[in-house]
């Protein structure tokens, strides 16, 4: 993984939603799971923000890293840590349309059902 | 039609909308490997027949468009999909996916298809 890439994540996965906005272009979209795009960095820090009080860690573990022109395709196992202490790992896959040293498109594909459902039984 | 190349997605992705699974296992070697988004692998070709067809029964349409692919290598294709799904209630939703195809001699040997099709299965709203 390149090391411009590797700081993406490394953002994503410090929770730290205002570092992870500031990778993207003024109007970039961002795309998680079947949710409308958010467009824009305020737009993206403040919908990650949300999500993120909603857990209590989250790391990426990548499976498969393609690289087709300026897009990144990465695939990774994603484990969620929730603010009851379980433990939830989900495979998803993310496209990153890059343009210089900013993101101009990224679309996340994942089923985070199982984080709503970990603790309901 | 070289697989993995846009002609190629079309074709695969109207085989799926038929929801014939016959029109499918063509794409696929026989040790094919096909995981689709939280769920265990389905191996082989009798493990695609049944896993697909128990997911053809749960609903009553099915129709992709392509709106991004990618080519990392000639041997693995990637599709961004947008699926418009008809529920068994009638109603339509409409999500996105993505696919992820390793080739092997002209066919698919893994597919790792991502996507939260909840929305199809769920209540009626």
């Amino acid at each position: 993984m390149t090391t411009w890439l590797r700081a993406v994540y490394d953002d994503a996965d410090a929770m730290d939603a205002s570092a992870f906005a500031s990778h993207f272009k003024d109007d970039a979209s961002f795309t998680l799971g079947n949710n409308p795009p958010m467009v824009g960095p305020e737009q993206i820090k403040a919908g990650l923000g949300g999500f993120f009080t909603t857990i209590s860690g989250m790391r990426h573990t990548f499976t498969h890293e393609l690289t087709a022109g300026s897009t990144e395709v990465m695939e990774a196992d994603v484990t969620y840590t929730l603010p009851t202490g379980t433990v939830v790992t989900v495979p998803g896959a993310s496209v990153i349309e890059r343009d210089g040293d900013k993101i101009a498109a990224m679309r996340s594909y994942i089923d985070l059902l199982p984080l709503f459902t970990a603790d309901a039984s | 039609m070289t697989a993995g190349s846009p002609e190629w997605l079309a074709a695969f992705t109207a085989a799926i909308d038929t929801r014939d699974v016959e029109q499918l296992i063509p794409y696929f070697t026989p040790d094919a490997s096909f995981t689709f988004g939280n769920n265990p692998p389905m191996q082989g070709h009798e493990g695609i027949r049944a896993g697909i067809g128990a997911f053809y029964s749960g609903i009553a349409g099915i129709s992709h468009t392509v709106p991004h692919s990618h080519q990392p290598s000639p041997e693995v294709s990637v599709a961004e999909f947008v699926t418009t799904y008809t529920r068994l209630d009638g109603d339509a939703v409409t999500l996105p996916g993505l696919g992820v195809f390793e080739l092997s001699d002209g066919l698919i040997h893994t597919y790792r298809v991502y996507a939260d099709v909840t929305p199809v299965f769920a209540p009626a709203a």
